[in-house]
């Protein structure tokens, strides 16, 4: 997970607003003298003088006499115009095309479906949608100007401004019906395509001979697994069964034998899901490891492992329940600061570079005699936020691990973790919690409530006195995080080897929100850029013609996208240079690490480039960031798409939307079209 | 712009259209075939097509998907691409895996053909990508990924042989050589769900299957694909890598086969058939294949030594019409050797540590091994023509013809002898051959034996009291107390295994010479690393009749660190000591028993190694030390062969003069039997050192 929802929409806006404002204000300057550099060239320069202040003038008097009324029935008309021209039937076509046969072409392997399926109708229905938007409202216009239709409507007493809001929510509201229904469409997809249901009546749980090896797989099994059994085939994939928890003895030989007893059968995680096993006798049903279950027992017969019900001493049936882990709307609590400690215990902003080309993750050395930490810094640490304060859930996502030597392969890297908070009165520090990291995957720790053997430091001791400590049981919420910030201090266990994490790594689990809702904030991102791209789109049709503003339009949304790679080649962070060294390059087959030779060439081409990337940078200013609209990574990630990014892109998308109109009012003002 | 001028310029379109459907036409009508079969070969590209094989029919299966996104770039399908490439490598980047997985799979839509495009990225999934994950299981996924990816290829690639020798290469190496190989393989015999893709794709599960592993071996499914990438080329497939390389790779899956099989399981008759069977595929399928060298000669790597015989024969030839030209030039080559670089020539190259004997020694060979036909030519070329010496019309005939058989059979020879270095031919023959040798299988299964002991926590020896039992494997009985009878037995731990090993390892080493090479002895220095510090464990030294003593400081004058005791450094002191030790026995000896004994074995002889590592071992062979067997021609590459079963590795220089040596009874020579060639060379030039010899005599 990489998107970055740490910023609050306040903390956004007073960045942003001051700086939107004065853009804004360029903008508007640059608009007016080049409208009066137009019209000069067509009436005169005092003619259009007079011309240009006229409208100016005009334009507080127009929108604030805007009748809804018209608005609306322009918009009707626009819609009228997208339902004959019968677009929206061949987009909604396509889509449905694309749902049907995209299974087929999804890699049913991944160890992450769900992330592979939400990325296929998110980014198919942006692709759409946004076709959707171009295609209809940049040729709209210009044909009805083409066709003289449009003087069937600039001869009545219509506003420009109602003429521009008119066919932006005329078109948009064609496109809101057709993505309502492709939300709907795509959620019933991703949901069917990954409902499954494994089969465990067939299996025979066999002895796993050698521990922590399982002799189904040959892959690892968890250390405490005595028996183990494997699912069905569902969904391209099964699961291992493992079972826990039997009661031993010695044969008369002196070798350890199972009995049996009461009976823990775990389905691991696969492809980021699992399963609860579900059983029912005469007396019990539900979940086999549910505290409640005192029904069900295991004993083993003939070698074999036999789950039956105490009650009538019949074997029991399983059930496995539905996936579980997946399309999920995780709530956390995530960090609101990070910071390293070296191997000597000095605070660093940034931990080991341990070479990676990305630097997203900075790395802890591992080593008894390490003291190199990642300190996590969480606020609004609260009971209330936490659905079972009871036991608090961390999740350890992405984590990094590097190995410089081999180690133990059969085994994960061990580390710990400690929470730090401090009070007005004192300090408190956990006992390590070990665990043994999964990289790339979601390593959960459940919290107690109730710390064990927690240092407690006085903090301000009487003078001349030593500070008081000891160690007790410590409650999280009341006592360690009374102030409502608590610390998270990790640590990699094993020397040679390293942890490499970022902000959002480590976080706390509060609640599970609803997938549907996160899925529908996610839509409503599409819908943002939906709505822009109209709003462009019309935009530039009141001036060029079809094709042109076509092309106007996929250069706005190409400036959209790639402002941050515009600023990566204009700042030399990507290497290669701009185009015309690009071209240079490919013509003289010289790679984009070989310097070039210095000259005149060499000064010309930089020169060049320079200016232009220096526009375009400038250039996409003037456009919303597209990627802010985009909600994609915290949806398939699995986590739910919080307020402050949410309103962010809500207002971004309402005021470029609000200024497209403007602008196309303006120009509309300024074209001769039947007045 | 008036009417008519509109429809001028639509007049003009229409021509210009009409004009250039016309070479359109001519480039790019497409092949038809009427009914009746009357075809039409179609246009120019149309033409080319069907030249260089190169329709879409032709390379690949028709996939419906792919020429649609073809299609549905507009043309633009290098710009697509190219944004696909690059978001490959911005997902591989910031470890999107599942977004690179997809954009890979979306990639090959537009690039199907492109062998290249499969290779690399399948590189990128089944290397790259697996390493970046810390769990070997999710390493084996990616593995597998790229595997699947490269296997979906086979069908867009019908006519390229080199998918298939990636997926052996990948099954093979890349599941049997990495840090995780145990894991891996582990993982892959389980991997029933991938058996079955892989039948799918035409592997025989049966054939792949290794029982005594516990399922489908990933060296044998490397070896199916291989074979395959083998059978289509030998059905007319263009081969598109050097033939020698090519061939190698199936017989060598199934040598790593049985070495892998040696180290996880005790080797009994399955190994040893494994390495019959790698044998087999290396000598009989690799060995005696016809191979096209870069210059299209034919050649047969394992028909060195019928090369040589050849060669020999002709030289013969010559030798009868111009006689005695060859002795005069062998012996001028002698007659540039100074005594220094005799004595450094006759020292095994292994064996010297200083620079200036070593140059000393490369001088020598470099005179003695020099080209002789070369130089034979030219010898007679200036004998004719200062007519020194005379040959009729005939013998002139005779000669030239001979002398351009003997170039040819001299080039073919150097290809063998330059092609069999490249792959390590004989190093590979010899240890196939060894290792399925019921002496080799004991030697690993005691090295087995002494790990597992190691395991157990068994180092040494252990005196223990168990029931006693019959022939039949019935507990005694004593018949007096009625109970059974107990006995004490010797149960033998780790370092009495590795000691076993040791000995058994010399035998072999003493039978195939050439397996004195680094392979091997990587393999056996890790045993003997592990062996010294089990000795530590127990506390015992390193005994001084080491077996292996020899390799340990060979390595060691290479300055191969392996931590092992050396007789010229950790293990000097106590062999001067044991030495003055048995000098004063030997003095007791003889003061306790005045009459010598008639046999004299019991006194040491002048020229007997000083080192007591170098004693036999009680199961020892004895070395082969006669010199005519062990005298190859020294420019012939058989020297390098000294397997004994190879006749040609045995052939005596008939021609050399004055055979007796002084060197026999020097100190040095202790090595193995493959040295001894140099030494009889020098015996034949250095009188002077034979008079010396014969004096301390």
């Amino acid at each position: 997970m990489v998107f970055d929802d740490s910023i609050s929409f306040l903390q956004w806006l007073q960045d942003s607003g001051p700086s939107f404002i004065i853009g804004a204000f360029i903008v508007a300057v640059a608009g007016v003298i080049f409208s009066y550099l137009v019209s000069a060239l067509q009436y005169g320069p005092s003619e259009a003088f007079y011309f240009v202040s006229k409208i100016i003038f005009q334009i507080i008097p127009d929108f604030v006499r805007t009748s809804f009324g018209r608005i609306f029935a322009l918009g009707k008309l626009a819609v009228q115009e997208t339902i004959r021209k019968k677009i929206i039937f061949v987009a909604f076509g396509i889509f449905a095309a694309m749902l049907l046969g995209g299974g087929w072409f999804l890699n049913s392997n991944s160890r992450h479906p769900d992330q592979v399926y939400i990325g296929f109708v998110y980014f198919g229905t942006q692709l759409l949608l946004g076709l959707f938007g171009l295609l209809i409202a940049t040729f709209s216009l210009p044909a009805d100007i083409k066709n003289r239709t449009i003087y069937t409507v600039v001869t009545k007493p219509v506003r420009s401004s109602e003429i521009v809001i008119g066919r932006i929510l005329g078109f948009g509201f064609v496109g809101t019906v057709m993505l309502f229904l492709i939300w709907i469409a795509s959620f019933l997809f991703v949901e069917r395509g990954l409902s499954h249901s494994h089969n465990l009546s067939e299996t025979t749980f066999t002895k796993i001979e050698k521990r922590g090896e399982s002799s189904i797989s040959g892959g690892r099994v968890s250390d405490e697994a005595v028996y183990e059994g494997k699912t069905s085939v569902a969904g391209n994939h099964w699961h291992l069964v493992e079972v826990t928890g039997l009661q031993k003895t010695q044969d008369s030989d002196g070798n350890e034998k199972y009995i049996g007893g009461r009976v823990n059968i775990q389905v691991p995680p696969y492809g980021g899901h699992s399963h609860d096993l579900l059983v029912q006798s005469s007396k019990y049903s539900g979940p086999i490891n549910s505290p409640d279950n005192t029904d069900i027992r295991a004993k083993v017969e003939d070698g074999k492992l036999v789950v039956f019900d105490v009650t009538n001493d019949q074997q029991v049936q399983y059930r496995i329940g539905p996936p579980t882990g997946i399309l999920m709307a995780r709530v956390r609590i995530r960090a609101t600061g990070l910071e390293f400690l070296d191997r000597r215990g000095n605070k660093k902003d940034r931990g080991v570079n341990v070479g990676n080309e990305w630097g997203h993750r900075s790395y802890v050395a591992g080593g008894s005699s390490s003291l190199a930490r990642a300190i996590f810094t969480y606020q609004g640490f609260r009971e209330s936020k936490f659905a079972d304060p009871d036991y608090i859930q961390l999740d350890m996502n992405n984590m990094s691990v590097v190995r410089t030597h081999k180690g133990d392969i059969e085994k994960g890297v061990s580390g710990s973790i400690e929470i730090r908070g401090v009070t007005d009165d004192y300090l408190y520090q956990t006992a390590p919690i070990n665990f043994e990291a999964n990289e790339f995957a979601i390593k959960t720790l459940i919290i107690d409530r109730l710390q064990k053997n927690c240092l407690r430091r006085e903090l301000h001791p009487e003078e001349g006195q030593p500070a008081e400590e000891d160690v007790g049981d410590y409650d999280l919420f009341d006592d360690i995080g009374a102030a409502g910030e608590i610390d998270i201090i990790l640590r990699c266990n094993e020397g040679g080897q390293f942890f490499g994490v970022a902000e959002n790594d480590i976080y706390f689990l509060t609640s599970e929100g609803s997938f549907a809702t996160n899925f529908a904030k996610a839509y409503f991102g599409i819908w943002l850029q939906m709505m822009f791209i109209i709003a462009v789109s019309v935009m530039f049709s009141t001036f060029l013609s079809g094709i042109v503003s076509m092309v106007a339009v996929l250069s706005t949304i190409v400036l959209g996208c790639f402002g941050a790679l515009i600023s990566e080649l204009r700042e030399g962070v990507m290497k290669g240079g701009g185009p015309i060294e690009s071209i240079y390059r490919i013509y003289s087959q010289m790679n984009q690490m070989t310097p070039m030779d210095e000259g005149v060439a060499k000064t010309v081409i930089k020169a060049l480039d320079a200016t232009f990337l220096e526009t375009v940078q400038y250039l996409s200013y003037l456009v919303p960031d597209f990627t802010r609209m985009d909600f994609s990574e915290p949806l398939v990630a699995g986590f739910n798409i919080n307020a402050a990014p949410f309103w962010i892109a809500t207002t971004m998308g309402l005021v470029f939307i609000s200024m497209t109109v403007v602008i196309g009012y303006f120009i509309l003002k300024t074209r001769e079209i039947a007045k | 712009m008036t009417r008519n001028e509109s429809f001028r310029r639509k007049i003009i379109y229409i021509a210009t259209i009409a004009v250039l459907l016309v070479p359109l036409s001519v480039v790019s009508q497409p092949a038809t075939v009427k009914k009746g079969g009357e075809a039409s070969s179609g246009g120019l590209l149309a033409q080319l097509r069907k030249d260089h094989r190169l329709s879409q029919a032709e390379l690949s299966d028709i996939d419906p998907a792919s020429e649609s996104m073809k299609l549905a770039t507009l043309g633009l399908r290098p710009v697509a691409v190219t944004l696909l490439w690059r978001r490959i490598q911005e997902a591989k980047k910031k470890q999107q895996w599942d977004k690179m997985r997809t954009s890979t799979q979306t990639l090959i839509a537009l690039q199907p053909n492109f062998i290249k495009v499969w290779e690399f990225q399948a590189h990128n999934l089944s290397y790259n990508i697996s390493r970046e994950f810390d769990d070997y299981q999710y390493r084996y996924h990616w593995v597998k990924e790229g595997l699947s990816y490269l296997m979906t290829g086979i069908a867009y690639n019908r006519k390229d042989h080199r998918i298939f020798d990636q997926l052996g290469f990948f099954f093979g190496l890349k599941l049997g050589r990495s840090d995780e190989k145990r894991q891996f393989r582990r993982l892959f015999r389980k991997d029933n769900d991938y058996h079955e893709k892989l039948t799918e794709h035409g592997i025989d599960t049966y054939e792949i299957d290794s029982p005594p592993l516990g399922g489908p071996d990933n060296w044998l499914t490397a070896y199916q694909w291989y074979d395959r990438s083998r059978t289509a080329v030998d059905n007319g497939m263009q081969r598109r890598t050097s033939g020698i390389m090519f061939y190698k790779g199936a017989p060598s899956q199934l040598r790593n086969y049985a070495v892998d099989f040696e180290q996880e399981l005790r080797p009994d008759e399955a190994a040893r058939l494994a390495w019959e069977e790698a044998y087999d595929e290396w000598v009989n399928e690799y060995g005696n294949r016809e191979i096209r060298t870069s210059t299209n000669i034919p050649v047969f790597l394992d028909r060195l030594s019928e090369s040589a015989k050849e060669m020999q024969k002709l030289r013969e030839k010559l030798d009868k019409i111009i006689p005695g030209v060859r002795a005069q030039m062998l012996a001028a080559r002698r007659a540039q050797i100074t005594p220094e670089m005799w004595e450094a020539y006759n020292q095994p190259m292994d064996t010297i540590a200083d620079v200036e004997q070593s140059r000393l020694h490369h001088m020598a060979k470099g005179i003695l091994d020099a080209d002789q036909d070369i130089e034979f030519n030219a010898l007679v070329e200036q004998k004719l023509a200062d007519g020194s010496i005379e040959l009729t019309q005939e013998q002139k005939n005779q000669y030239d013809i001979i002398k351009l058989e003997l170039q040819i059979k001299s080039r073919d020879h150097n290809f063998i002898s330059k092609y069999r270095g490249t792959v390590n031919y004989s190093y590979w023959k010899d240890r196939c051959e060894a290792e399925s040798q019921p002496v080799t299988i004991e030697a690993r299964q005691a090295l087995f034996d002494a790990r597992q002991a190691v395991k157990d926590t068994k180092f040494d020896a252990q005196e223990v009291s168990r029931e006693k039992r019959d022939k039949n494997g019935n507990v005694v009985i004593d018949p007096k107390t009625n109970q059974p009878v107990y006995e004490k037995v010797t149960i033998p731990g780790a370092i009495q295994y590795y000691e076993q090993s040791f000995n058994l390892w010399k035998k072999v080493f003493e039978d195939y010479p050439s397996l004195d090479d680094d392979v091997m002895e990587d393999d056996l220095v890790s045993a003997m690393q592990e062996y010294y510090n089990n000795l530590r464990k127990v506390k015992s030294d390193w005994p001084l009749d080491f077996p292996l003593q020899s390799l340990v400081d060979k390595r060691a004058r290479q300055r191969m660190e392996d931590g092992l005791p050396t007789t010229d450094k950790e293990l000097a002191d106590r062999i001067e000591r044991q030495k003055a030790i048995e000098a004063l026995e030997k003095e007791a000896q003889k003061a306790n028993d005045p009459m010598p004994n008639p046999n004299g074995d019991q006194s040491p002889k002048k020229g007997d190694s000083p080192n007591p590592a170098e004693k036999k071992s009680p199961g020892e062979t004895p070395k082969k030390t006669e010199p005519e067997k062990s005298e190859p021609e020294k420019s012939e590459p058989a020297k390098t062969e000294p397997k004994k079963a190879e006749p040609k590795k045995t052939e005596p220089k008939k021609a050399e003069p004055a055979k007796t040596e002084p060197k026999k009874t020097e100190p040095k020579k202790t090595e193995p039997a493959k040295t001894e060639p140099k030494k009889e060379d020098a015996k034949s030039v250095e009188p002077k050192k034979d008079k010396q010899a014969e004096q301390k005599k």
